[in-house]
């Protein structure tokens, strides 16, 4: 067969002169008819037969290892898919309960800015800047005690509180 | 055999399929064990051989991506008897050339009936074992020199030489006889 797919004698003049060649691949023939003319000795059927059964153990180990694998791999997806999104919904509760300074801001109305009465302002910004101190301390507390994980109160008295500045304040 | 139908078995192979691996065995047993046995001259070691071979096959089908299946079983195969080499070569500290081919020979004496019923295996006894080796790959692989040069990641030029040198040495050991 192998002689089939190549020239030997043409491969060979690759390498050598023609005469060299064809000497060469005579060589190599009568070699290979000595091999053929002794054949080595074949395996007993009782050999292949248990050669037979090993590749079915092997086969079904195979499918074993290949079926773990596949589970593994779908407890890892699954172990990271609940990780991720425990870890967003976490973060997106937080981000709905947490009352970052310039929201306060936003809370107070355009007017305040734009007062004509610049002694009243006065005294006004006054009392709003002690309030929105007094705000802040109370942020400060809510962010700390966050990472107890009770802060869904503190927040709520946080935004009663600032919800009352705001209305003291307008009401002047 | 049919390239299609090769094909078609070693698909079948590939999902686990029992007959196809029956059949590989069929195709494959006989030529597999006569390079085994040509390379070690014992028999029971090429029974072990021939066994870790298939069973490797098993684990290693899914890896196999076409091209030649000649060659992927017979680089499977020289993989295994050099695995079997080193592992005889620490186990008996046997670290030079000379004391391999001795150890070699005794094998082959004691494993024969006579010297005359197997007069080859002498000889090839008395090869270097790489040229040994090539030799009995593109006798039972059935391989092109290129293929084997490729396996072997030599120059075919090399491969050419290596057989050409043994299988004429082969011929001078057994006298010149060709039967």
């Amino acid at each position: 067969m192998n002689n089939e797919k190549e020239n030997l004698r043409e491969l060979l003049a690759s390498f050598m002169a023609p005469e060299d060649a064809n000497k060469t691949a005579e060589d190599i023939e009568r070699g290979e008819k000595l091999l053929r003319n002794w054949p080595a000795p074949t395996p007993s059927e009782t050999l292949l037969a248990e050669v037979k059964q090993k590749m079915a153990v092997a086969a079904g180990r195979r499918r074993m290892v290949t079926f773990q694998r596949r589970v593994l791999e779908l407890a890892a997806v699954a172990a990271t898919i609940l990780v991720v999104s425990t870890a967003a919904i976490k973060i997106w509760e937080n981000r709905q309960s947490t009352l970052s300074p310039d929201k306060i801001v936003a809370l107070i109305p355009d007017s305040a800015w734009e007062g004509g009465d610049v002694s009243k302002s006065d005294a006004d910004i006054a009392v709003l800047s002690a309030e929105i101190d007094n705000v802040a301390d109370e942020i400060s507390n809510v962010l700390l005690s966050d990472k107890n994980g009770s802060s869904a109160a503190a927040v709520s008295d946080v935004e009663m509180q600032i919800i009352e500045v705001s209305a003291d304040f307008w009401k002047g | 055999m049919a390239q299609q139908d090769l094909e078609s078995i070693i698909i079948g192979c590939k999902k686990g399929d029992q007959a196809c691996f029956s059949q590989i065995v069929d195709l494959y047993g006989k030529r597999c064990f006569g390079y085994f046995y040509r390379l070690t001259g014992n028999r029971e070691v090429s029974e072990d051989l021939l066994s870790e071979l298939f069973v490797k096959l098993v684990e290693k089908i899914a890896g196999y991506k076409g091209g030649s299946f000649n060659g992927w079983l017979f680089a499977m195969a020289s993989n295994i008897f050099y695995d079997h080499l080193r592992f005889k070569q620490r186990q008996s500290r046997l670290l030079d050339e000379h004391k391999r081919r001795l150890e070699f020979e005794s094998l082959t004496v004691k494993n024969l009936p006579g010297d005359e019923a197997d007069k080859i295996q002498a000889a090839l006894g008395k090869l270097d074992a790489d040229v040994r080796e090539v030799i009995l790959m593109r006798f039972y692989s059935q391989l092109s020199f290129k293929e084997i040069a490729d396996s072997k990641g030599e120059p075919i030029g090399t491969t050419l030489s290596k057989v050409h040198r043994g299988l004429k040495r082969l011929r001078e050991l057994m006298g010149g006889s060709e039967l």
